[in-house]
């Protein structure tokens, strides 16, 4: 009987912790995300501004070392071969569909898709450091909420699995 | 890659609608605010759709024949055009931004003129033929003709049937039109075995560079403007190196009342110089000129 109580006693710990870890994930996803755009936003620059390359080829580029991120962007410069997409639906299309994004980070990266491509060299470089900055503001946000709640909810969470198997007790 | 199919809806199906007969000859496609888009061939200009062209819509047109990279083609843009992929030129009537009197970008675009590129495989092959007959081996020639009578269509072909009896060409492709070279260094068009393509190289630069680095047995330039371009040329003859170049003109005396050319051509920088018309079709010869005999 004792046994059987510390097997469901260590189950609900279990439990507890992993609800814990469930909870804290969605911080850790948006820093990982917007350290991610970061990246792509850095590497983009020289592709764009310097080299001139074309946006499809510059975008794949920019995006090549960042799995989290690479398959979206290969599969949004897929649709502008069609002469008829539209980038900046295409864009938000795309942010919808990645993970671990907040609607702040939604709504800077779909302001930076409306201007995407469309000034000269020049705009175009004060646009990519301005949305830079902006990711690295919205980057310390999301890594101080990962330090402050994305530790406070698996705690919690552990600490309640552990009452309930008190009570339980 | 066809010029229209570089175009959004609804313009691109109307096109791909077109008859048959008409598609084959049509040369440019014209896009003006608050007017229909007009198609012109040798047989006039009409209407594509009756539906004006909006702003809006023309921006759009543009933004995406510069692939969706305004920032990339900054340099065509502010000379008032752009090419696209298969050497196809779009000249682009708009307010130029002028600073300290060099024009530094377009804006309030106005209209869109896309003038399709074609390669026509044989008058080279024939003219040159022409042009041995008379005595004339790698040396200096120059094609002249008002726009769309066939320059570089011609020239394009020549430098296909040099290079592939065996002669190392270099072209200078300032504007991307000869090549119509498509992104990954690939030519859009046949330009035989033996071509090196030096793509967006402004003439004078491309011309020496060529000389130095690529060991052409001849160069092909197009659009021979100024005296810049002209000495150049004089340097590639003066290093034993053959030049195919065209320029803008409708008659030899065109070229002779401007004194830059005339001294150019006396001197013997070209040893034959034909001009071109448009009719009865794009690319007829219709004089052959020998500048040796015209002191």
């Amino acid at each position: 009987m004792t046994g059987l109580k510390v097997v469901a006693a260590l189950a609900v710990v279990g439990a507890a912790l992993g609800l814990g870890r469930l909870a804290a994930r969605p911080y850790r996803a948006r820093v990982l995300t917007l350290e991610a755009f970061q990246r792509v936003m850095r590497r983009l620059q020289p592709l764009m501004v310097r080299n001139r390359l074309p946006l499809p080829s510059a975008l794949v580029e920019a995006a090549r070392a960042q799995p989290l991120l690479f398959s979206a962007i290969e599969s949004l410069v897929a649709t502008l071969g069609n002469p008829d997409a539209d980038l900046a639906r295409q864009w938000d299309q795309m942010l919808e569909g990645i993970p671990g994004l907040w609607e702040d980070d939604r709504a800077v990266l779909r302001d930076f898709g409306r201007i995407l491509g469309r000034t000269d060299a020049e705009a175009q470089q004060a646009e990519l450091a301005a949305v830079r900055e902006e990711l690295s503001r919205l980057t310390l946000e999301a890594r101080r909420h990962e330090a402050q709640d994305g530790r406070l909810y698996p705690a919690l969470i552990s600490a309640m699995g552990v009452m309930v198997v008190i009570l339980l007790l | 890659m066809e010029a229209w199919q570089y175009l959004p809806n609804p313009w691109r199906e109307a096109i791909e609608n077109l008859p048959r007969d008409y598609f084959a000859t049509l040369e440019e496609i014209r896009f003006r605010i608050h007017r229909p888009v007009y198609l012109y061939g040798p047989g006039g200009c009409r209407a594509l759709l009756q539906e004006p062209v909006s702003p809006q819509q023309l921006e759009q047109v543009l933004w995406v024949l510069a692939d969706h990279s305004m920032y990339a083609r900054g340099d065509e843009l502010r000379q008032g055009f752009l090419t696209l992929k298969g050497g196809h030129r779009v000249g682009i009537a708009g307010r130029a931004v002028v600073e300290d009197g060099r024009v530094t970008t377009l804006t309030q675009i106005s209209g869109l003129n896309i003038r399709i590129a074609r390669a026509v495989q044989g008058p080279g092959r024939a003219l040159w033929e022409r042009l041995q007959a008379a005595g004339i081996e790698l040396g200096g020639v120059l094609l002249v003709s008002p726009p769309r009578a066939g320059k570089t269509t011609l020239l394009r072909d020549l430098v296909r049937v040099l290079s592939d009896q065996g002669r190392r060409v270099v072209v200078v492709d300032e504007r991307s039109e000869i090549a119509g070279l498509g992104g990954a260094g690939i030519s859009g068009h046949d330009l035989g075995l033996h071509t090196d393509v030096l793509d967006g190289w402004p003439k004078v630069q491309g011309i020496e560079v060529a000389i130095r680095t690529l060991g052409p047995d001849l160069v092909a330039v197009d659009e021979l403007g100024g005296p810049k371009d002209l000495e150049a040329v004089w340097k590639a003859r003066h290093s034993g190196v053959g030049v195919l170049a065209t320029m803008h003109g409708d008659s030899r005396q065109d070229l002779l009342v401007r004194s830059e050319f005339r001294q150019v051509l006396l001197e013997g920088a070209f040893d034959a110089v034909l001009t071109l018309s448009a009719n009865p079709a794009p690319g007829t010869v219709r004089e052959v000129w020998f500048p040796d005999g015209a002191a």
